[in-house]
């Protein structure tokens, strides 16, 4: 009878590691997906076209598929706000120089920066870049990861 | 004080100047943008770099292997116009010659177009 009793006992602590283990397991996932969905809409938001940074790594046992690059998700709240301030639709960005050193330059990418170029405008390019970081600073600014923001 | 001449902005900024308006080859193939925006944006930093060189003289005859960025700290603390005007170029050509110089195996500038390096030939020739 006494083994019986025990027997139960293991049983039902078994079934309750069980039970967790399958609790923390969607707890994971839901995690996971939570992650992924909060990536995606952010670029969605600011329809620049870049792929993101997702490299694997191990910290004690616990295993993430998402290295979150914060110059990147930095970027992406820069480029929204000069583009809803200055309609200028950056299509695409670069940040060189990012691992090396601090306060670095954004360089994006635009049609209207294109076309003041290919008609030798280029003080009115210039004018529009000031014009670009004066909204940046306004609204992040003394901000430790970018310096400037710049065309290309 | 001795007048020191800095001949060598001239020419970085002639160097650029002349890569860009040059068709590269290699062979029988065109180099095309890529490379010429490589050597046009790191000389055209050079060009900048010996120029704010020009105000420091203890800066320029330093031993010490940052002057880049004792150019840049120079710069910031300088509340003389010219150098002030100097400064925003100078950082933003920093990081693009890190790129040109060291970072081969990033090819954004595949996308862009020669349009781009006249515009900064533009600003450093307002500089300089």
């Amino acid at each position: 009878m006494e083994n019986v009793d025990k027997c139960k006992t293991v049983s039902n602590t078994i079934g309750s590691l069980v039970v967790v283990a399958s609790l923390y397991t969607v707890g994971m996932d839901s995690l996971q997906m939570c992650v992924e969905e909060e990536i995606s809409s952010e670029y969605e938001h600011t329809g620049v076209n870049q792929t993101f940074v997702a490299n694997s790594f191990t910290n004690d046992g616990l295993v993430s598929p998402y290295d979150v690059d914060v110059h990147t998700v930095k970027a992406s709240e820069i480029i929204k706000t000069i583009n809803d301030s200055l309609k200028l639709n950056i299509d695409n960005y670069f940040i060189p120089n990012k691992d090396l050193d601090e306060k670095v330059t954004l360089f994006v990418t635009c049609k209207k920066f294109q076309d003041l170029c290919e008609k030798e405008e280029f003080e009115q390019a210039l004018a529009l870049q000031k014009k670009m970081n004066i909204v940046a600073q306004d609204k992040f600014g003394n901000d430790s990861h970018f310096g400037r923001v710049a065309f290309l | 004080m001795p007048v020191h001449t800095n001949t060598l902005t001239d020419v970085f900024k002639d160097f650029a100047t002349c890569i860009n308006a040059t068709e590269l080859k290699c062979g029988e193939y065109s180099l095309g943008t890529y490379a010429k925006a490589r050597i046009v944006l790191s000389r055209l930093y050079y060009a900048c770099f010996h120029k704010g060189l020009e105000d420091f003289p203890r800066l320029r005859n330093s031993p010490q292997g940052k002057k880049h960025k004792d150019l840049i700290e120079a710069l910031r603390n300088s509340t003389e116009v010219k150098h002030q005007e100097l400064l925003p170029v100078i950082e933003i050509l920093k990081d693009l010659r890190v790129w040109a110089d060291y970072d081969h195996s990033n090819t954004f500038f595949q996308r862009s177009t020669i349009t781009s390096l006249e515009y900064y030939i533009y600003q450093v020739e307002e500089v300089l």
